[in-house]
């Protein structure tokens, strides 16, 4: 098959920085998805986004479709063949309308009947004659936000759309895209050098782009930011990588120039002017003065005014922050509570001050039930109080990115413990995946009574959490929270401060709030278990029996370890008769009746009431002090006593006082297993496969 | 350059690409989006092309006259284009090299920005314009008018005249501006900043204006019912206005601001239908 280039550059007014991810995560698949459908072959495929411009190279491309080969059903051969064999005129009519001779009609099975069948062949059309209809396609398929016209209602796009460059083996395809000639022109960067200019070819097009000033790769443009920024700072300096990454993405050729903060603002909080910085888009660079210095990125041109005049703006926008920090200072940080009942939180839940009255309500229970000391106890209250504070100041008006950076600044001026002021901050983390946790206890109990708070909030009006998406980020947040509680170890009465939130929103539903709230972060716990690659019927043993969470941590892991011995095997396949023997006495309606030792009639049974008499006293003290690993190590003696009982005793006897008697014996040695896990999840072939996982 | 002079050349440089010109408007609007000759003009299938200074009044952005560039009043100068022309992004820097700024030695940025006129039911997509980090304008394409989609879309282009004298000037306060040779911005504008100020955020009567609020609601009703759309707008207007006095005063909390927000739109839909049903000005 013959094969050529295909290059696509679609030219656009300035789009926004997300466009060009957002295009190669959801257009690519649509667009090969597209040429796919369309039968036409090709190689892979490049894409490159810069403010202006989307594209894509495909360097093999086939030159046409491929033939299809189409199997079209008919008639029952019954009907299609008259007696003497020939064909009838029902099988003449369907051959006719599908373009194939009659005798070249074969026979197939059809839903238990023979029919006719029609083998078309479609030949393959030229690829340039249906291209357009292909990229066309991929593209009217693409959801995208606040998508916008500009002048003619039919084509929609992120930002008008000004030229289309598109050729296939050297030359344009005939045709429109988005209402504009497809032809071989594009043109080059927008200041420098901004006259159009043809193309013919892949490599030709490479060349005179950059010719024309225009940096195509955005890792080509990233590289040339980070390696100017190294060449103009002290290695100790260091700069933030999302600024860089935002940067790249703003600009078709990236000329780093260094800016300098005036020393004037230099007392000013780190963080506020790192925010500062970032709104203009430019870099801030930290070293051992603070942020004293920044890199700008700008578009394509270099010299002294331009960062002259940036320096006045930074100025003038440092200089509002100071006014705002002044007015912010005139009371104390305690006095902003008040103003968070004019925040509305939501209409049905009340403003942020609301909330509050809840986290202090939950704060209290928690306090209760870890329980914290008097220091770590008043450190709580004032920092569930203080957390959301900074919301009503003028500053995080201004600047939202700075919620909590700047509740911590303002209560560290005012002298309280570092406990507290850190906990503010810190109780906005993980702000996403792979974000850091809270490093202060305080702010961790702070994180989560605030996360806790919202999910009640949500489920209050039976509201579900269902597929793949997370609109309202809770999933993220869930996560978080469970991060929190392993990463700091934290036994928090979660059932018992939800209910202390839910009482202030809705009593009467509490109980339900309780358990969809629990629901959702054990599913959220179990999916991030999933991620780590622990198997299904560990995480749902565990699950099942145990709710505090830093537990089903600690007992998964012990599990892990234990299951990885190759004596487990036989042991828990002991463990599963058990349960499921009196799950089988559940369905019968047996109840296991009181406990009689000199009941018992079998060896083998004596054997096992024994060890269960000695044993269970001594496990459960293990358990109690949470050496699970001690446990399961303990379970190990049990393996001979429960293969003897299944072998030589039979406990669905015909004697009903006998069996029940046996059930009461399953039962409490069942008891005891429970207390770890449900064993009874944890399939043979899930446990083998873990093993050599290992 | 003077301020004066800044103002007459980027309405003659739009004058000669085949806009009108119009005059500010004679009723408070907080953007010179509000105008008529924008709000109706971008309605419906015309062709529309305008220019127009609009003194935009923002009480909660009033400083009493004492920061450099934040006003009560402020200048904008507004340009709808409708529909767009394809290179309408490349006029935009012509316009700006026609008031001598040599756009090839400057970072020009277009910055995603999407605009939205709650209480006018519009919105658009679009962009702020930076010169070397300064925001000077405000480029949209409209979207959608009293709630209605617009077809053909129109280009909203709103310099901040304020801020383009201040650099091409290079003051750092609007207030030593020279407007014309002799005067100053400062001599123009000071002392309103600060009695504006001064009755935006501490005399102004709050319930005087909650009662005049309802009062022009009821008009505005009123005359809509007698089908007249200009005089029913005029009172949009001033509603619009009553609420950034009241917003200025903080006597409006959150969730009542919804609620007056949508006030306000509901009466500017009706006009936008109203004006719709018989459009036969062109504003």
């Amino acid at each position: 098959m013959k094969k050529g280039e295909f290059l696509l550059e679609i030219g656009c007014e300035d789009l926004p920085e997300w466009t060009g991810d957002y295009f190669r995560e959801r257009w690519l698949p649509l667009l090969t998805g597209e040429l796919k459908k369309a039968r036409i072959d090709h190689g892979d495929l490049e894409f490159f986004t810069t403010p202006r411009r989307l594209v894509v190279f495909i360097r093999e491309m086939n030159l046409y479709q491929e033939a299809l080969v189409e199997e079209v059903t008919g008639p029952p051969v019954s009907a299609g063949y008259d007696a003497s064999g020939c064909p009838t005129a029902a099988a003449i009519g369907f051959a006719r309308a599908h373009g194939v001779r009659v005798e070249k009609l074969i026979q197939k099975e059809h839903r238990g009947r023979k029919v006719l069948v029609a083998v078309k062949h479609v030949p393959g059309v030229a690829t340039r004659k249906v291209i357009v209809a292909v990229v066309t396609e991929s593209l009217m398929k693409m959801e995208i936000p606040r998508a916008m016209s500009w002048g003619d209602k039919r084509f929609r796009f992120v930002r008008p759309v000004r030229w289309v460059l598109l050729l296939l083996d050297g030359r344009p395809v005939p045709g429109e895209l988005f209402g504009l000639k497809i032809g071989r022109k594009t043109c080059g960067h927008r200041i420098r050098h901004p006259e159009s200019f043809s193309v013919v070819s892949i490599s030709d097009y490479l060349k005179r782009v950059r010719e024309h000033r225009v940096i195509l790769d955005l890792d080509a443009r990233r590289e040339k930011i980070v390696s100017s920024l190294k060449e103009s700072i002290p290695a100790e300096s260091s700069f933030d990588p999302a600024a860089v990454e935002q940067a790249c993405r703003l600009a078709e050729d990236p000329i780093v120039v260094m800016g300098k903060v005036p020393d004037e603002f230099h007392s000013l909080p780190l963080e506020v002017i790192e925010a500062v910085v970032n709104k203009l888009k430019a870099i801030p660079i930290r070293d051992s003065r603070g942020c004293v210095c920044f890199g700008l990125v700008l578009e394509g041109v270099n010299n002294d005014v331009v960062r002259q005049n940036y320096e006045k703006v930074l100025a003038d926008r440092l200089e509002d922050a100071r006014f705002f920090l002044s007015q912010d200072a005139h009371k104390p940080l305690k006095a902003y509570q008040e103003d968070l009942r004019r925040i509305v939180y939501h209409p049905r839940w009340g403003s942020v001050f609301d909330r509050v009255e809840r986290f202090q309500a939950m704060a209290m229970v928690a306090a209760e039930k870890i329980p914290l000391r008097d220091q770590q106890r008043e450190n709580l209250i004032a920092a569930v109080n203080l957390c959301k504070n900074d919301l009503a100041t003028q500053m995080v008006a201004e600047f939202p990115a700075l919620q909590g950076v700047i509740g911590r600044i303002y209560a560290s001026r005012e002298g309280y413990p570092e406990e507290v002021s850190l906990a503010i901050e810190q109780h906005y983390w993980p702000r996403g995946a792979a974000d850091r946790i809270p490093e202060t206890m305080t702010g961790a109990i702070v994180a989560v009574i605030d996360r806790l708070e919202s999910f009640c909030c949500f489920f209050l009006e039976g509201e579900e959490i269902s597929g793949a998406g997370d609109p309202f980020g809770l999933k993220r947040a869930a996560s978080g929270l469970v991060e929190i509680i392993w990463g700091r170890k934290l036994s928090l009465p979660l059932a018992e401060m939800i209910e202390a939130a839910t009482k202030m929103l809705k009593p009467e539903a509490a109980e339900k709030v309780r358990e969809a709230v629990l629901n959702f972060i054990r599913q959220r716990a179990d999916s991030l278990l999933a991620g780590e690659g622990i198997p299904a019927g560990i995480r749902r043993a565990v699950l099942k029996v145990e709710n505090n969470l830093v537990v089903v941590r600690e007992k998964i892991e012990a599990l892990r370890e234990f299951l990885k011995l190759k004596e487990s095997e036989g042991l828990l396949v002991g463990f599963t008769r058990v349960a499921n023997i009196l799950k089988q006495a559940r369905e019968k309606g047996l109840v296991p009746g009181v406990l009689d030792p000199a009941g018992f009639q079998e060896k083998a049974e004596v054997a096992l009431y024994r060890l269960w008499k000695e044993e269970e006293v001594t496990l459960r003290e293990i358990y109690q002090q949470g050496d699970y690993a001690g446990f399961l190590r303990g379970l190990q003696k049990w393996r001979t006593a429960i293969d003897s009982f299944f072998d030589e005793v039979l406990v669905m006897c015909p004697q009903e006082e006998l069996c029940r008697n046996r059930l009461s014996l399953l039962q409490q040695v069942n008891k005891l297993f429970l207390l770890m896990a449900d064993f009874s999840y944890i399939s043979p072939e899930e446990l083998s496969s873990h093993a050599s996982e290992n | 350059m003077e301020f004066q002079k800044i103002w007459r050349q980027l309405e003659n440089f739009w004058l000669r690409r085949g806009c009108v010109l119009w005059h500010p408007y004679n009723v408070e609007v907080g953007a010179g989006t509000l105008n008529p000759a924008t709000f109706f003009g971008i309605l419906g299938e015309k062709n529309w092309r305008v220019v127009y200074l609009e003194p935009s009044v923002r009480p909660a952005d009033g400083r009493y006259g004492e920061n450099p560039v934040r006003l009560y009043l402020h200048h904008q100068i507004q340009v709808i284009l409708k529909p767009p022309p394809a290179d309408v992004q490349s006029l935009y820097l012509k316009s700006l090299a026609s008031l001598g700024i040599r756009t090839a030695e400057h970072d020009i940025r277009f910055i995603e920005d999407n605009w939205e006129a709650p209480t006018l039911g519009a919105w658009g997509v679009g962009w702020e314009v930076w010169l070397d980090g300064l925001e000077i304008t405000q480029f949209t394409y409209m979207q959608q008018a009293g709630g209605f989609d617009l077809s053909p879309v129109a280009c909203e282009i709103t310099y901040g005249l304020d801020r383009i004298a201040n650099f091409l000037q290079g003051k750092r306060s609007v207030f030593e501006l020279a407007w014309s040779r002799d005067v100053t911005f400062g001599q123009i504008h000071k002392k309103k900043e600060k009695e504006y100020s001064q009755y935006a955020f501490e005399l102004a009567e709050i319930p005087f204006l909650f009662e005049t609020f309802d009062r022009f609601e009821e008009e505005a009703e009123r005359i809509l019912k007698a089908g007249l759309v200009f005089p029913a707008y005029d009172y949009v207007l001033k509603l619009s206005h009553l609420f950034n006095w009241l917003d200025a005063r903080k006597a409006i909390s959150v969730s009542e601001r919804v609620r007056f927000i949508a006030r306000v739109r509901k009466l500017a839909k009706v006009c936008a239908e109203l004006y719709l049903s018989n459009p036969e000005s062109v504003i």
